[in-house]
């Protein structure tokens, strides 16, 4: 792996990641931890409906939703919601977890060295909580971006043009809310790329791996960007099936079989992103 | 490393496996079947000329099963009522019939359910243009049934049968049966839903007579006698307010009638939730009165 890529060639550096991940079948354990907690949440939100777990769950269903959601085929339409409601916990608490394993990882395959998933969970522990606190503060973030996003579509809202520029402007800014915050994420990735890196591989604390990330970034933001924009493009489909999908079809569990490719592709992203932004950094400390 | 995927697949099927045999024959996997038969049987509906015979007998069949492997369901009741309208939509009327009437025997203690198999024979008449014994299923079911939601709709829905044939005397006569009806439940369920609900429907045919005085008295009664009723139901009693007040202002051009339906139930009920918003109607009231508005229907 190492001098194999310079720092302008963004397409080869993802080839390089993905023949990293397929090549060492180690670096996928971490993630696929991360799917495994996925699909537990998800079958759980899945069952919330039916006996037992209603007893515990109509109550709250019932509350913040309505009592029509815990009936077929709507309990279908509410599941994606509720499946985006548990990621915030499931992002910060254990996924940071597992990536930042991965990120250990491809350092030792870097170093040639024996690899041992069990002590690369136990580096990593030593420096979960600087992960937390890093993951926290670009999730924080990302709400942040959300909620400005959100005013605009407020405004937009109120738009009451039928035709001519602002009617378009209001069918963009409405329409274009999944790819935007799409963007966002890509964007706050991006600017937080290479935190992770700085807190596993160079044991340092939160806030100095933030500025390594920054003086980093200075140099390669472009590239950064586009080694997270890249393999993150491959969830446009994803979002475009998911908004032409009304309720009432003959099969309304397509939406649970949904959120379950798009399980398996957001996983796939992240272990190619993080991949190629760990690569990306290895090599530039080998220049410097 | 394995292992640790084995065991987790593991937990992923056993908690699958184990949360569906929990819940195998419940409420949840009875509406999510129900749900595809219905499916198959809207598609019948849409084009019935087209579906063959016998997928309307494997659609029956279905539902059939459906209410054998969910015998308590409350969804049982509906499934059967939608075997029967698989003979109705295949023209079989006299078997639909048979099966409807089957409900309205098995169900006889459950008034809501019967009425509906009632209504469906009645409805199959109708698709059959056979208006004779459409009000007889209407007779029947304000014999049989007169209490249920659809026993207290039926006197309207009567009127509106003639309403829909042309026939002006006959609408005319129902509304005037209709009242005499429901004001012989006012009488035998004094003081209970039953009678609120009546008193209701009397406000509405004389609407639909347009005796405006006596819709608004009567309206006014309702406020009189079910302040506590209205006061977990917001929506009627907003619709409450804003028919006595229309009809007041533009039919009968008269401000002193509603304020004093209003002024005697604030007087009655001081601490009525919606004190402040009848408070504000009086005000509202008193300034159209004093500026002598008239409020004229579009016409």
């Amino acid at each position: 792996m190492k001098n194999q890529i310079t720092e302008k060639q963004v397409i080869p550096l993802v080839k390089t990641a993905v023949n990293t991940l397929l090549r060492n079948k180690i670096l996928l354990f971490p993630y696929s931890m991360i799917v495994f907690v996925q699909l537990f949440i998800l079958e759980i939100l899945y069952f919330i409906p039916r006996f037992p777990l209603n007893k515990f769950f109509s109550p709250i269903i019932t509350t913040f939703w309505s009592e029509k959601y815990l009936h077929y085929p709507l309990n279908l339409l509410l599941l994606p919601q509720l499946f985006q409601k548990a990621q915030p916990p499931v992002y910060i608490l254990i996924s940071s977890f597992f990536v930042a394993a991965s990120i250990y990882v491809i350092s030792e395959i870097n170093n040639k060295e024996d690899i041992n998933i069990l002590d690369a969970f136990k580096r990593v522990l030593t420096q979960y909580i600087h992960i937390v606190i890093a993951t926290l503060i670009s999730f924080l973030l990302i709400i942040f971006f959300f909620e400005g996003y959100g005013l605009i579509v407020k405004r937009a809202m109120i738009i009451r043009s039928t035709q001519g520029v602002f009617y378009w402007i209001k069918v963009l800014v409405i329409g274009g809310t999944p790819y935007v915050s799409l963007l966002i994420s890509i964007f706050v990735t991006t600017i937080f790329a290479y935190v992770y890196p700085a807190i596993v591989l160079d044991k340092k604390k939160i806030f100095s791996a933030i500025g390594i990330n920054f003086k980093m970034l200075s140099k390669s933001f472009w590239n950064t960007f586009f080694l997270v924009l890249i393999p993150t493009l491959f969830f446009v489909p994803i979002l475009l099936l998911r908004n032409s999908f009304p309720i009432d079809l003959s099969i309304p569990e397509i939406r649970l079989w949904l959120l379950i490719l798009s399980i398996f592709i957001m996983i796939m992203i992240d272990a190619v992103v993080y991949t190629a932004v760990t690569i990306f950094y290895l090599t530039k400390k080998e220049v410097v | 490393m394995r292992k640790v995927l084995l065991i987790c697949a593991l937990i992923l099927g056993g908690l699958f496996l184990t949360l569906s045999v929990l819940d195998n024959n419940g409420q949840y996997v009875a509406e999510r079947n129900l749900w595809k038969i219905t499916k198959k049987y809207e598609r019948i509906v849409r084009n019935p000329q087209e579906t063959p015979t016998a997928e309307y007998d494997k659609i029956f069949k279905e539902f059939e099963r459906f209410s054998l492997r969910f015998p308590n369901s409350n969804l049982k009741p509906l499934s059967k009522i939608l075997s029967g309208r698989v003979y109705v939509t295949k023209g079989d009327y006299k078997k639909a019939r048979i099966i409807f009437e089957s409900i309205v025997k098995d169900y006889s203690k459950e008034p809501e359910i019967a009425v509906q198999a009632i209504a469906e024979i009645g409805q199959s008449y109708g698709d059959q243009k056979d208006w004779e014994n459409v009000l007889r299923m209407y007779d029947r079911i304000l014999q049989e049934y007169p209490l249920t939601d659809i026993g207290l709709q039926t006197p309207l829905m009567i009127a509106k049968f003639y309403e829909s044939r042309g026939d002006l005397a006959g609408v005319d006569k129902s509304y005037r049966d209709a009242i005499i009806h429901y004001k012989k439940i006012v009488n035998s369920h004094s003081n209970t839903l039953h009678h609120y609900n009546a008193l209701r429907l009397i406000a509405s045919c004389y609407i639909a007579t347009k005796e405006w005085f006596n819709a608004v008295t009567t309206l006014g009664d309702i406020l009189d006698q079910f302040p506590d009723v209205l006061k977990s139901n917001v929506d009627q009693m907003d619709k409450i307010i804003k028919t006595i007040n229309t009809i007041s202002i533009v039919q009968l051009k008269d401000y002193n009638l509603p304020k004093k339906i209003y002024m005697k139930f604030l007087q009655e009920n001081p601490d009525h939730p919606f004190k402040i918003i009848i408070e504000k109607m009086l005000n509202g009231l008193n300034l159209l009165n004093k500026e002598r508005v008239i409020i004229e229907e579009k016409k």
